[in-house]
């Protein structure tokens, strides 16, 4: 009686299992140490956080792991926060100095930590990812990476923002296509025209409607994202998609509204349980994809600098 | 013997396995792809519980990288684990208050919480930031405030006249403070005034447009320096600062914090003084024009003016509503006036003719 043997011609789901009690407790337990500690103890809290978010999400049977530590997180947050003051330091310091030409060097400077925090966040966490043992790795090169971003933002800024949908496309599918899930990978395929169109119609469609499309163009844009991804494993690729709908995410938005209003906010964990179980739940990879031939590639990396700067300066992790 | 899922760290295949709980350890086995029965051995030192393991379903880790996997989905299997190796990591007892106490361990901690919060928010947070706010220096408290001060000046046009004369108006007083004091009359329309650490204080030429007398001027200076003279400006910076940060605490958000510390600045001017520290001020004003025998009555005049803009087409001062009601003043100043029963000469010239000045080109 092999039970993970999954050779079925039905996609595959992800389950989410987090119930927002559970997370409360987590969330109000984290709060309070964090309080008492001033702090130090946040690395231990999102350590923490993010056990119980992997540890109940289901694929095919099997749990994710997070196995990464708060020891580890709290290295990182050391060297991020220590990078973070250094930098108010040095702003305050013109301030005080009436200096304020040397802000924009400054702010150069915060952007240019950003594709570093995001290759080491992206590093640290895909690497502490484990599905039946199997580590989850991130092979992106920073030198590629770093000229990629600057490269982009740079043409974002003379182009008015008009090439930030190409940006973000770009960036994204650098990150997605290192992305390797032991000896499968990721794969994303889109151009920013693609997004642009979405964008458009959206920010138009809101305005006319009065903000109520604002929902489907959301839909859209996550939609955007995960519709072009696919899995290869074998040389086969295996689409990965998503049943989200504008409809749906309205529902949901509507009622985590009145969650929280009638919790006065308490309620915050049920609707992220519920928001997050929305979106993954959602997810489908195509039928076909060997959820037992991943082979074990990836080795240890427990450098958490870029996550804990990531989490921070709040960009979040795609 | 149990059964549960084997997964070896190598491939992502599951091997389905007969679990023992044995002295010398876990025994694993299982039929391996080459269709050979397989039996694996892990050292109890050496398990770790995957995380948030229930008594529904159990995971186990074993060793370092590449970590093997156990899921087991038998409600046994867990006290069973307990009582074969009672004294290692993965048998101690779940932290997770709330998870063993459900519902009511939810309300529990958040009624725990709320009080706890609410508590240390209205009782240990104040006489903290009052420790700290003692010990700010006359040259920090005057660095502050001047920074305020320009930063607040952007939304006001000085009235360069009145400025002048409300000045000479306070030197006339013959006050002697560590401070430096400096007032600013604005065009405002509004009867308002303030006070901001280390020495200046900003006026609405609105509240001067109100007033008739002299005297109710000198109370209006001798309330707004007595905040300067009792670091209100500085106490409630430290209580709204510790305040910002404290929530921001509570909330989880170290990235906020660190904002908060970089732009609070600004938003600090909008100050608001609780009602004690209201009524310390009218104290420290009526003693102040006691002491340089001004009648006090100038503050009751202030009073009733207030209470007439108030009650006027006059926009009503924002002030107002965190100043003790206006009828408390005025009966405390009735009261401080009875009971000292000091009559007060009524020469100072030099202030009338200030404030006739002041009053002369409106």
């Amino acid at each position: 009686m092999d039970s993970t043997t999954t050779t079925t011609q039905e996609p595959l789901r992800l389950k989410f299992h987090a119930e927002g009690g559970t997370l409360f407790g987590i969330v109000i337990v984290n709060a309070l140490l964090t309080m008492f500690t001033l702090g130090l103890y946040y690395p231990w809290a999102r350590a923490k956080l993010l056990k119980y978010f992997y540890s109940e999400t289901e694929f095919a049977g099997s749990r994710f792991e997070f196995l990464g530590t708060g020891r580890e997180m709290f290295m990182g947050f050391i060297k991020a926060i220590g990078l973070l003051i250094l930098i108010y330091a040095v702003v305050i310091g013109i301030m005080a100095a009436h200096l304020y030409i040397l802000l924009l060097p400054i702010y150069l400077l915060i952007l240019a930590i950003i594709p570093f925090a995001i290759h080491g966040a992206l590093k640290y966490r895909l690497s502490r990812t484990v599905w039946r043992g199997i580590h989850f790795g991130y092979h992106g090169d920073l030198k590629e990476f770093a000229t990629l971003f600057f490269k982009n933002v740079g043409l974002t800024v003379v182009t008015l923002g008009f090439y930030g949908m190409w940006m973000s496309v770009n960036i994204h599918k650098y990150t997605q296509n290192n992305i390797r899930l032991g000896n499968a990978q990721v794969k994303f395929d889109a151009e920013g025209w693609d997004l642009f169109v979405i964008y458009i119609k959206g920010y138009f469609l809101t305005i006319i409607t009065l903000g109520i499309y604002a929902f489907w163009w959301i839909t859209d844009m996550h939609k955007f994202y995960i519709n072009h991804t696919t899995i290869v494993q074998d040389g086969n690729e295996y689409a990965v998609s998503t049943n989200m709908t504008g409809g749906g995410f309205f529902k949901l938005s509507i009622i985590n509204f009145f969650i929280i209003l009638f919790t006065l906010g308490i309620g915050i964990s049920w609707v992220r349980v519920r928001t997050m179980r929305f979106y993954i739940e959602n997810i489908e990879i195509a039928a076909g994809f060997d959820t037992n031939a991943l082979v074990q590639t990836e080795g240890d990396y427990k450098d958490a600098t870029g996550d804990d700067l990531l989490s921070m300066m709040d960009v979040p992790l795609a | 013997m149990y059964n549960g899922n084997y997964f070896d760290g190598k491939t992502s295949r599951g091997y389905a396995a007969d679990i023992d709980l044995n002295a010398d350890g876990l025994h694993i086995s299982f039929t391996d792809s080459d269709l050979k029965r397989v039996v694996i051995i892990w050292d109890v030192a050496q398990i770790h519980k995957g995380h948030f393991s229930n008594n529904q379903r159990v995971t186990l880790k074993y060793g370092e990288s590449p970590i093997q996997f156990l899921e087991l989905n038998d409600p046994q299997f867990f006290s069973a684990l307990a009582a074969a190796y009672p004294h290692i990591e993965f048998n101690e007892p779940s932290s997770e208050f709330i998870r063993s106490n459900g519902f009511k361990g939810i309300v529990a901690v958040t009624i725990g919480l709320v009080v706890l919060a609410v508590g240390s928010y209205f009782f240990v947070l104040p006489s903290v930031a009052e420790y700290f706010a003692t010990k700010m220096s006359v040259e920090m408290e005057v660095k502050l405030g001047d920074e305020m001060y320009e930063d607040v000046m952007k939304n006001y046009h000085i009235d360069q006249r009145l400025t002048k004369e409300a000045n000479e108006y306070w030197r006339a007083m013959h006050v002697k403070s560590p401070y430096l004091v400096n007032i600013t009359v604005v065009h405002e329309s509004e009867a308002n005034a303030f006070a901001l650490p280390g020495g200046q204080i900003i006026v609405y030429d609105g509240i001067i447009k109100e007033m008739t007398d002299y005297d109710e001027f000198a109370g209006l200076l001798g309330h707004e320096y007595s905040h300067i003279k009792l670091h209100h400006s500085a106490r409630m910076l430290c209580r709204n600062l510790a305040g910002y940060i404290f929530i921001s605490i509570l909330l989880n958000d170290a990235s906020g914090t660190l904002a908060i510390l970089a732009s609070n600045a600004n938003s600090l001017k909008e100050l608001s003084y609780s009602r004690q520290l209201e009524h310390q001020a009218d104290e420290g004003g009526y003693e102040l024009l006691q002491s340089k025998n001004i009648d006090p009555n100038g503050m009751m005049k202030l009073f009733e003016t207030l209470k007439k803009s108030h009650n006027s087409s006059v926009k009503v001062p924002e002030f107002i509503t965190t100043h003790p009601l206006t009828e408390e003043r005025i009966a405390y100043i009735q009261d401080r006036l009875k009971k000292d029963k000091v009559s007060y000469s009524d020469e100072h010239r030099d202030l009338q003719n200030i404030w006739k000045e002041m009053k002369s080109e409106d």
